[in-house]
């Protein structure tokens, strides 16, 4: 019987062509835990959002950096977090939140990444640690029960 | 990546999407759509049965393709979404301001 594993942790560069890559290994972890694929959707969105950032405008040297994606599976829910060495980005402190209700010449998409991570995602929590910005995705999984803010550790 | 099928049909253009609209496929979508614009295509649809992901990417190229062919009187609706894909495009807002149908012949119907 194959052995059910509780965390996984990728390496990425900072080359947006491994944002579909780490699409592929979080559905294989997810389906491996039997998560939704509603879920899994949502969480590779969160991540897409949050690594194009990143990679799109975290390293002004554009040297190679390496970003690190650590998945948890609990029962009562999912944990991404990524780990990165590029400027400070505060994606909770960032930006107001898109207009969604004007018309289709006034729209503008500016926001909407981080409107996606906020509204498909349960917690997102965000620090600055010396040089590094660790950002934390949570995700309830259905049927859990759990609705209060849960503790990582 | 992303595969675009092209069909014109009547007075307009339909692409059929397959794979993901994100960074990498959003490119060649914005490529595409630039060009027939610039050639004067004004009707099109973008049937999203095939598509299995967008981000806001992708839904920065839809927008830019619809503001762009409104002034000349023109439309670019969507149609086949499957419900995730739908969700995206309802939380973005995108739904109030881009026609969607569920079938390609409903939107090139639709108006």
């Amino acid at each position: 019987m194959e052995e059910r594993l509780e965390q996984a942790r990728y390496v990425l560069l900072n080359d947006l062509e491994e944002i579909p890559q780490l699409a592929e290994r979080v559905e294989a972890f997810g389906v491996r835990h039997a998560v939704s694929s509603k879920v899994i959707f949502n969480l590779n969105l969160a991540l897409d959002e949050i690594l194009t950032n990143v990679i799109s405008y975290g390293y002004p040297d554009h040297l190679p950096h390496h970003i690190s994606v650590t998945l948890m599976w609990r029962p009562e829910g999912m944990t991404a977090e990524v780990e990165d060495d590029g400027l400070p980005f505060n994606p909770l402190a960032d930006a107001a939140p898109p207009q969604v209700d004007v018309s289709l010449e006034e729209r503008s998409v500016g926001g909407l990444g981080i409107h996606f991570v906020k509204t498909f995602m349960d917690e997102v929590s965000y620090c600055r640690e010396g040089e590094r910005n660790r950002l934390r995705l949570w995700k309830r999984l259905e049927g859990s029960g759990r609705e209060a803010a849960h503790d990582p550790n | 990546m992303i595969r675009i099928d092209e069909s014109r049909q009547g007075a307009a253009l339909v692409l059929r999407l397959t794979g993901r609209l994100d960074g990498g496929g959003s490119g060649a979508l914005e490529a595409l759509l630039l060009e027939r614009i610039a050639q004067g295509v004004g009707e099109i649809v973008v049937d999203f049965t095939g598509v299995d992901y967008i981000s806001s990417a992708g839904l920065r190229v839809l927008l830019m393709g619809a503001k762009r062919v409104k002034p000349s009187g023109g439309r670019l609706a969507l149609s086949g979404m499957v419900e995730s894909i739908r969700e995206v495009f309802e939380v973005s807002g995108f739904l109030k301001i881009l026609p969607a149908f569920a079938t390609v012949e409903e939107a090139r119907e639709g108006r």
